[in-house]
């Protein structure tokens, strides 16, 4: 196999948490890597620990103990605004409950990341028409999410998460709430931008099917994560 | 503290000059236009829900200009009561017919003929008086500034101080001396001010950062980092400030002069106040705006996200249990509190604060009052070396005009060497200052008083004027032997417990033993050295009345007749320092009379006469004094801690739908709902009322002792002994405010949520 570079690494991640007497192991000593350009697929059952893990890669949470690298940085290391800004410059997120703010429309939802990083212009325009039209949100963009259906409102957090092209996307069940038609239309543009621009993309399913078109496949179990043998 | 900032991991060091053109690069942003444009679009376009911080700015602001104003103007009364007072600068008296010749002949004769800018005065007036048949002079130079050290120049230029002679500045003088450290008051009192401020809109602030922490948490996952959200955050708060610095300045400025224009004072306000205010309120909102954004930057984002659901409320799983088998709403809503327990305790917290803030307002304002009513002396006399005898004083004190004269003959306990037994009950617990007795191992030593010389007219003269508080009869201690009075107080605190009848012990100094150590200044130290080096003389006393003389000496009093002081101290009884109080309301003529009595008096003495100035002093206060801006601000303070009821409360609500949605979901009805929010209010109203009284009183106390006792013991306030005492209608008002507001801010949001779940409805049901 040819050389690659390592993009992700975690290493003996441990997140728990505790409330009076009794603890949680959300994630329970999870080493993995993910290559440079890659798709990656996590599968695993309900409250098994994915969403977790993904927010300690993404940097949105601490882990109790072990270190995740990415892009040759220790996440643990950095202060809380230089990880804003690693977030912001290179990392981008999909969340599971989408996470839209109420009072903003779906455009600017859409645009906050564009707004909070000092990234020069990457004409953004034509990249925002491309990414509405094939997410099929475009005539929806003026839109509260509380008038969106639970489908498009995932549909505005992918584009969202993909507006600042970032270079690893981590996408936290980005089909969850669509149909097959949609989600299969969704997972190829999540697939194509990747391909365009080279990213790296963590996605979180339960989807088998879907998780079958990643490069690899890791589950989770109680905590733990390993390569999954098909 | 450390100055870098991680890049790509690595940490970058930066040198000041990068410090500061980063800190450039970001206020460049910050300010840039369409920043501004779009602060001040937003809070304009979304006022209803920015309306708390409008009134909170303007309400710090208006505190900073009704201070200013009240500074600037006493200062214009202050200046023009002066000159009106005195049209020379200083004054040289007691010249003999000899002495005020020769000057004029040998030095001013010569300087007249120069131009003023190299003589250095603008006139001078001599005014012959006389004193046991000798002609004296007194001559009053006018200078083009009222300024001490041009006085000073000119008497030193032109020999003017000359033997038996006395300088005396104008009132115009005296005040500009006192001028620095008034400007270091004001200082003082911009700065707190400041605080203050800094602290309420921290607070309001505090609560809509926390309402909106699912908004940052977003930011901040895609890119927000600290300064980023000082732009978001901050910016709102900065426009709001600007827009409402004109209407604040309006208000401050206008209410201010209002009131310094009804008690007579002239209104006046500097040009250079307005730099001070932008700089002033900049500072505030960025101390108020900084430490809100940093507890929201540290924070991992998925905190904020996740804290969304359950913001700031705490449930605890233990006591969820209890929730079975308990009835709607009542004790549903008692739980409820349980379960907000932390936004329940920052809200209780931050409004209370605020009710202590206008309590301790009026407070200081009524102490204020107080100690502008305590009378000051006009004139004090420090007498040669003769001292003034019984005779002159009782002279003073009949002459025209004269109120009356205090005096005092006294000797330090610890300057000869003597010290006075007492009981262990008869000094408080808290005092310190007394060691076993070697007179008796079981009473007490202690040197902390002063021997007193007590007479007829002295008595006489605080009894017409009600200057002592006295229980037993004070005249005892001339007619009945070995009888003394005695006072209890040090520095404004009772340390000291005595009743009449008891006795005392004093032990006076016979002869010296053994060495002694004096390299230590501290009264226990001595006391206790002097124990075991001296033999002493014991005389056994009664206590025939305990008196409060209403001094704030750092001594207590044992006073005696003439006879027993002398013999006791070795002091004759020459007089040191006589104080005179005149009459209210004298006429500048009258006044002139009295003073020349003074004048005299202290020419026979061989002593000099001090000006206290004291009724410019109290024209000043009178006109232009700090209580009434004090309780002004005091109120602005107050009106705040509505608004933190009410902005609290109703962006609280807004979490509460859900709740309200999911309770009628499921079956209740609004009676029962809105028994719910009046009870949960009422809940909040209690302690409320409670800790704001409670908290109020003991703020007050504690400034009280702070003033009274610490600030007395230290000197800077003196001759003012205070009560602790809080007006029941400001309790009233603390009460009654914070009781409402709890319970209308808690219920108004709930009709709220009524009338849009309704107008919901209709919509519905037309379309
Ligand atoms: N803030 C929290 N406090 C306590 N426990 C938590 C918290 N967040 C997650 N957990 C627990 O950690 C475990 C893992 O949660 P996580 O959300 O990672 O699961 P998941 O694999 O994403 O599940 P799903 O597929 O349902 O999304 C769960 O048992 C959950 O209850
Ligand atoms: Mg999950």
């Amino acid at each position: 196999m040819e050389e690659r570079r390592i993009i992700l690494e975690t290493e003996d991640i441990i997140k728990q948490y505790k409330q009076y007497d009794t603890v949680v192991t959300a994630v329970n000593r999870a080493t993995f890597r993910v290559f440079d350009g890659e798709f990656v697929a996590i599968i695993g059952a309900s409250g098994s620990g994915k969403s977790t893990l993904l927010h300690i890669c993404a940097g949105l949470d601490r882990p109790n103990h072990g270190k995740v690298i990415v892009r040759g940085n220790n996440l643990s290391t950095m202060s809380a605004d230089e990880l804003s800004r690693f977030r912001g410059n290179f990392l981008g997120m999909v969340f599971q409950n989408h996470n839209l703010i109420p009072q903003f429309t779906a455009l600017e939802n859409i645009l906050v990341p564009t707004l909070m990083c000092n990234k020069p212009d990457l004409s953004y325009e034509q990249h925002l028409k491309k990414l509405v039209t094939t997410l099929g949100i475009a005539d929806r963009l003026h839109h509260l999410p509380s008038e969106l259906s639970g489908g498009q409102q995932q549909r505005v957090a992918i584009a969202r998460a993909l507006i600042n092209r970032p270079q690893v996307v981590f996408a936290d069940e980005p089909t969850g709430n669509l149909d097959r038609k949609n989600a299969d239309e969704v997972l190829e543009l999540l697939i194509q931008t990747k391909e365009l621009l080279g990213q790296t993309l963590v996605m979180v399913t339960h989807d088998l099917s879907i998780a079958e078109r990643a490069d690899r496949i890791f589950v989770m179990e109680n905590g733990n994560i390993e390569p999954y043998r098909r | 503290m450390k100055l870098g900032r991680y890049v790509d991991h690595k940490y970058v060091r930066y040198t000041p000059v990068d410090a500061l053109r980063r800190a450039g690069r970001f206020l460049r942003r910050f300010f840039a236009p369409s920043n501004v444009k779009h602060a001040f679009k937003n809070v304009i376009s979304a006022r209803r829900e920015y309306a708390v911080f409008f009134i909170a700015l303007i309400a710090t602001q208006f505190i900073f200009w009704s201070s200013v104003t009240v500074f600037d103007s006493r200062d214009a009364t202050a200046r023009a009561e002066a000159s009106s007072l005195a049209d020379w600068t200083f004054a040289v008296e007691g010249y003999t017919q000899e002495q005020w010749f020769d000057i004029y002949n040998r030095e001013l004769l010569v300087a007249d003929a120069r131009e003023e800018q190299y003589r250095g005065y603008v006139s001078y007036d001599a005014e012959a008086y006389t004193v046991m048949g000798e002609k004296l002079y007194s001559v009053k130079f006018t200078l083009p500034e009222n300024n001490r050290a041009d006085c000073d120049f000119i008497v030193l230029k032109y020999s003017l101080d000359k033997e038996g002679t006395s300088v005396r500045y104008s009132p115009a003088v005296d005040y500009e001396e006192g001028r620095l450290a008034s400007k270091a008051f004001e200082t003082v009192v911009i700065i707190v001010a400041g605080a203050i401020s800094a602290f309420m809109l921290l607070a309001l602030f505090l609560i809509r950062t926390n309402h909106y922490k699912f908004k940052y948490g977003v930011y901040m996952s895609f890119g927000a980092d600290f300064e980023k959200l000082l732009e978001t955050a901050g910016w709102e708060l900065f426009a709001i400030a600007v827009i409402t610095f004109l209407p604040a300045a309006i208000l401050g400025i206008g209410v201010s002069a209002l009131t310094i224009g009804l008690s007579g004072g002239a209104f006046a306000l500097e040009w250079d106040r307005i730099p001070l205010a932008m700089l002033w309120t900049f500072i505030v909102v960025l101390v108020a705006v900084l430490p809100s954004v940093k507890i929201l930057s540290v924070k991992a984002p998925i905190n904020l996200l996740k804290a969304e659901d359950n913001s700031n409320l705490v449930s605890s799983p233990r006591r969820s249990k209890r929730m079975f088998g308990k009835k709607y709403p009542f004790h549903y809503e008692l739980l409820s509190f349980l379960r907000f327990r932390r936004y329940y305790i920052n809200l209780l917290a931050s409004a209370v604060a605020f009710s202590t803030f206008f309590f301790l307002g009026n407070f200081l304002s009524d102490m204020m009052i107080k100690s502008a009513n305590t009378p000051v002396p006009a004139y004090t006399i420090s007498a040669g070396e003769g001292g003034l005898d019984a005779y002159d004083i009782e002279e003073l004190a009949e002459t025209q005009g004269i109120d009356y004269v205090l005096w005092e003959n006294s000797v330090s306990a610890i300057g000869i060497g003597a010290h006075a037994v007492i009981s262990r009950n008869q000094a408080a617990d808290n005092y310190s200052n007394t060691v076993p007795a070697a007179y008796d191992e079981s009473l007490r030593a202690d040197n902390n008083f002063k021997f007193l010389s007590l007479d007829e007219f002295m008595i006489s003269t605080a009894e017409k004027n009600g200057l002592w508080s006295v229980e037993g009869d004070p005249r005892s201690a001339l007619n009945e032997p070995n009888t003394v009075v005695v006072s209890e107080y040090i520095n404004n605190s009772r340390d000291l417990d005595f009743e009449v009848g008891d006795k005392i012990i004093i032990a006076v100094f016979a002869e010296q033993s053994g060495s002694i150590d004096t390299s230590r200044n501290d009264k226990k130290y001595i006391l206790t050295q002097q124990l075991e080096a001296y033999d002493f003389a014991y005389l056994e006393l009664t206590v025939g009345a305990v008196v409060d003389f209403a001094d704030t000496d750092g001594e207590y009093t044992i006073g005696m007749s003439p006879a027993m002081f002398s013999d006791i101290t070795g002091k004759s009884l020459g007089v040191s320092e006589a104080q005179i109080y005149l009459e209210p309301d004298l006429s500048p003529a009258e006044k002139q009379t009295a003073y020349a009595a003074v004048r005299r008096m202290a020419a026979i003495c061989g002593g000099s006469v001090n000006d206290t100035y004291s009724d410019l002093y109290k024209a000043v206060d009178e006109r232009c004094g700090y209580q009434n801006a004090l309780r002004t601000c005091a109120v602005a303070i107050m009106l705040t801690a509505p608004l933190i009821w009410f902005f609290s409360q109703s962006a609280f609500a807004k979490k509460r739908r859900k709740e309200n949605m999911m309770l009628s979901a499921f079956g209740a009805d609004r009676a029962a709902m809105k028994k719910q929010y009046l009870a949960s209010g009422v809940m909040l109203a209690i302690p409320a009322c409670v800790l704001a009284t409670a908290l109020s009183t003991l703020v007050c106390y504690l400034v009280f002792v702070l003033f009274n006792e610490k600030l007395a013991a230290i000197g800077v306030i003196s001759g003012v002994r205070f009560n602790f005492a809080i007006s029941p209608l400001a309790y009233a008002v603390c009460a009654i405010l914070n009781a409402v507001c709890a319970v209308v801010a808690t219920y108004l949001p709930f009709r709220k949520y009524c009338r849009e779940v309704d107008e919901a409805e209709k919509r519905s049901r037309t379309e």
